[in-house]
């Protein structure tokens, strides 16, 4: 049998009444919010820029498909950062330091970046600049992202992340385990700027076929220490300008007197799946 | 007239001579000129390789790795003590004659010249991060001035930057300002509306530079239309076309006839077609068509500044500061304006369709906006074998479509995105509006080529 509207009615009522008696029985105070780094398995935190790929140089997506600018936090409270995103910095994408966040940074974070609740800070507003990179936070759960306009509560959130990251950066150590490599194609430019490739594998299974300059998830591991400490010393020598002037954003041209290429590197993460990506 | 006559007449005048001298120099101080010419070391990339089919190229490799003109831009002139005494500017081919003048009654003893990165009209002004003004300065010198006649000093020319240390701001002024003069120019309304641009460059993060609001980190570069604002990010200086020519594209696109822009979008539109994850766009990935063309008509203005309308071979750097070819010459396929489809050696030039949620619609692409704009603008068939070009003999009309858009929002107008209630824009309805759609029905409105335009449209896999 249907009831009718007003038995309907009734009973919602009395449901209403039953669902704040348990409310009101258990308090509506939420508590202090969820720690931030509990020990439980997993990542916590990855707060990024997610500039578009392709709006880089060819290949060079391996130093930036986990974000250019990025955060990392894992259930310990280890930290992965690269350079902070602010005025006078310019990070050197892919590489990264790591450290252990102290417990009032922790509270920090974990008050402004709810868990699980991230979505509720996306309030970005207003049309996005054009080619702005979205900015992003997220959790296993939730996510926010604002694309270069920003609502009250996002530039909160984003502010709280910017507030601490000049100081992981400058306490953080230089990562020291694998690192991720890809290469582009030589186009043939006029340049007398080579180094020369590092490891004693040859350098051309790391240049990326034309369909995948443009995408993430492609480069290779280079998990020997002894080979990743190469790469990096390669890095650090073309940073260093070594052996000349490189265009600012084109990789390291490099050669194994077989193949010429660009190549980009990333310091390694440890959650990252086989393809050199974050889960979230 | 005796000797001694003419000598007391020839005395007389020349008393009278510096009598007037001296009382202008009394009252005027000292002045003069300085001529010269200044040049910067280019290492601009996206430039046409030797390897590769030049035929329309404007910018050669020859013009790569070489001092060329610092054009049009402010040239001041100051006093050992950093007093400003005058200001002039630089021609096209780099040189100039600037005056000075100075209230002292004796001629500075040195002087300096300041090169800046600033259109001598006003057009735009590259400054430096924190808004300074980016300026290459010669030393002191000498005027030669003698304290009664003006001087007239040749400076020879003034380089700035080299092979092993180019100069970023000049490199980018460069790009800048062929843009303006080749092609922004030649449009009505941007002679009108196409001032005041202010560029700051080159860091990822600039805190209050943007209006209040939006992002003050931009590591790929950005630009705000209403208040024509460009941040050029770290690596922003020597990839021209994907970087300072294409954020004054996006200038030129809002003033060519301005949209109404404010609207809150970013929780109905992003730059995804499957609105699925938080990135941006590039040449292929699949794009709502209000955006990809936004992005493909920016970037269009600096490809035809680049490549004549006869050009065979040419390409649009996305992000590249060399070329965009392979060693072999042929275009690097993602960068390939006049191939019709990609991968471009699919001889059926099957476009890929693939479901949304993949990105790879190739009709969606900004690079299918970017081919129908550039076989829109150039003089002569596909390579491929299609068959149709809409040169009208005025090759520079379609920089200039958007202004003849209808004020409105009614079909192909240019609030067409926009419903409106009682006159004022409420919800964003349209993801396609304002698109290559919208472009090819006003462009034959005004230009004729509907058929052409249809064509051509399809032809390049037939973006919204």
């Amino acid at each position: 049998m249907i009831p009718s509207r007003r038995a309907r009615t009734r009973g919602t009522s009395l449901l209403a009444a039953a669902v704040l008696l348990v409310v009101s029985s258990s308090g509506c105070d939420d508590g202090p919010p969820p720690q931030l780094c509990d020990g439980s398995n997993g990542l916590r935190l990855h707060a990024y820029s997610a500039p578009a790929i392709g709006r880089t140089a060819a290949g060079s997506a391996v130093e930036i498909e986990n974000g250019s600018y990025t955060l990392v936090v894992d259930e310990g409270c280890r930290y992965y950062v690269t350079a902070p995103p602010v005025d006078g910095v310019n990070a050197r994408f892919g590489e990264l330091r790591t450290g252990i966040l102290d417990p009032a940074v922790a509270q920090q974070l974990a008050a402004a970046l709810p868990r699980g609740q991230l979505a509720s800070l996306g309030d970005c507003g207003g049309v996005p600049l054009s080619d702005s990179s979205p900015l992003v936070v997220a959790d296993l759960t939730s996510h926010a992202a604002c694309a270069g306009t920003f609502g009250t509560r996002f530039r909160g959130a984003w502010g709280a992340v910017v507030q601490v990251w000049p100081g992981l950066w400058d306490r953080g150590e230089a990562m020291t385990g694998a690192v991720r490599v890809a290469a582009s194609p030589a186009a043939g430019g006029p340049t007398d700027v080579v180094y020369p490739w590092p490891l004693e594998q040859p350098l051309a299974p790391f240049v990326l076929g034309e369909s995948d300059l443009n995408r993430a998830g492609v480069s290779r591991l280079v998990p020997t220490p002894a080979d990743a400490a190469a790469m990096r010393d390669l890095r650090a020598r073309h940073d260093r300008g070594e052996l000349g002037w490189n265009p600012p954003g084109s990789g390291i041209f490099t050669s194994d007197g077989e193949t010429g290429a660009f190549v980009y590197l990333r310091d390694a993460l440890p959650h990252e799946n086989e393809n050199g990506l974050l889960p979230f | 007239m005796t000797q001694t006559l003419r000598t007391r007449l020839l005395c007389l005048l020349a008393t009278v001579a510096m009598l007037l001298l001296g009382a202008r120099d009394a009252h005027a101080g000292t002045w003069g000129n300085i001529r010269g010419t200044a040049k910067l070391f280019n290492v601009n990339g996206n430039y046409c390789p030797t390897a590769a089919n030049c035929t329309g190229s404007t910018y050669p490799q020859a013009t790569y790795g070489t001092y060329v003109p610092w054009s049009n831009a402010i040239v001041k002139v100051y006093d050992s003590a950093g007093v400003f005494l005058g200001q002039g500017s630089t021609a096209t081919d780099g040189s100039y004659n600037v005056a000075w003048s100075s209230p002292s009654a004796t001629a500075p003893s040195s002087v300096r010249l300041r090169f800046f990165t600033q259109h001598k009209d006003g057009r735009f002004s590259l400054m430096e991060a924190n808004g300074a003004g980016y300026n290459v300065y010669t030393g002191l010198f000498g005027t030669g001035h003698n304290g009664y006649s003006p001087s007239d000093t040749y400076r020879g020319t003034t380089y700035a930057g080299s092979s092993g240390a180019p100069l970023g701001h000049p490199n980018a002024y460069w790009a800048a300002e062929r843009l303006w003069r080749e092609t922004l120019s030649r449009v009505g309304v941007l002679q009108t509306n196409f001032t005041g641009v202010t560029i700051r460059g080159f860091q990822d993060t600039i805190s209050g530079f943007m209006p209040s609001n939006r992002a003050d980190k931009c590591e790929t570069s950005c630009a705000w239309g209403p208040t024509k604002q460009i941040h050029l990010n770290t690596a922003g200086a020597y990839a021209p076309q994907s970087r300072i020519m294409h954020e004054m594209g996006h200038i030129a696109s809002y003033w060519l006839h301005p949209w109404f822009i404010e609207y809150d979008q970013a929780t109905t539109l992003h730059y995804d077609w499957d609105n699925a994850s938080p990135d941006g766009w590039n040449h292929t990935t699949a794009e709502w068509g209000l955006v990809g063309f936004e992005e493909a008509l920016a970037t269009h203005f600096g490809s035809v500044t680049f490549w004549a309308a006869n050009a065979i071979a040419p390409t649009t750097c996305l992000a590249s500061s060399s070329h965009c070819y392979f060693p072999s010459g042929a275009p690097i396929g993602s960068a390939d304006l006049e191939h019709t489809s990609w991968p471009y050696d699919d001889p059926t030039n099957t476009c890929i369709r693939t479901p949304v949620g993949s990105e790879v619609v190739e009709e969606r692409w900004p690079l299918s906006h970017m081919r129908f704009l550039w076989d829109v603008y150039d003089s002569h068939n596909d390579a491929d074998g299609d068959t149709y070009s809409a040169a009208n003999g005025c090759w520079w009309c379609q920089f200039g479509v958007l202004a003849y858009y209808g004020d409105g929002n009614y079909w192909h107008e240019i609030n067409e995105a926009w419903v409106y209630f009682l006159g004022v824009p409420w919800a964003f309805a349209h993801g396609d509006a304002r698109a290559s759609t919208a472009y090819e029905v006003n462009y034959a409105q005004t230009f004729g080529h509907a058929n052409e335009l249809s064509l051509l449209r399809a032809s390049n896999c037939g973006p919204p």
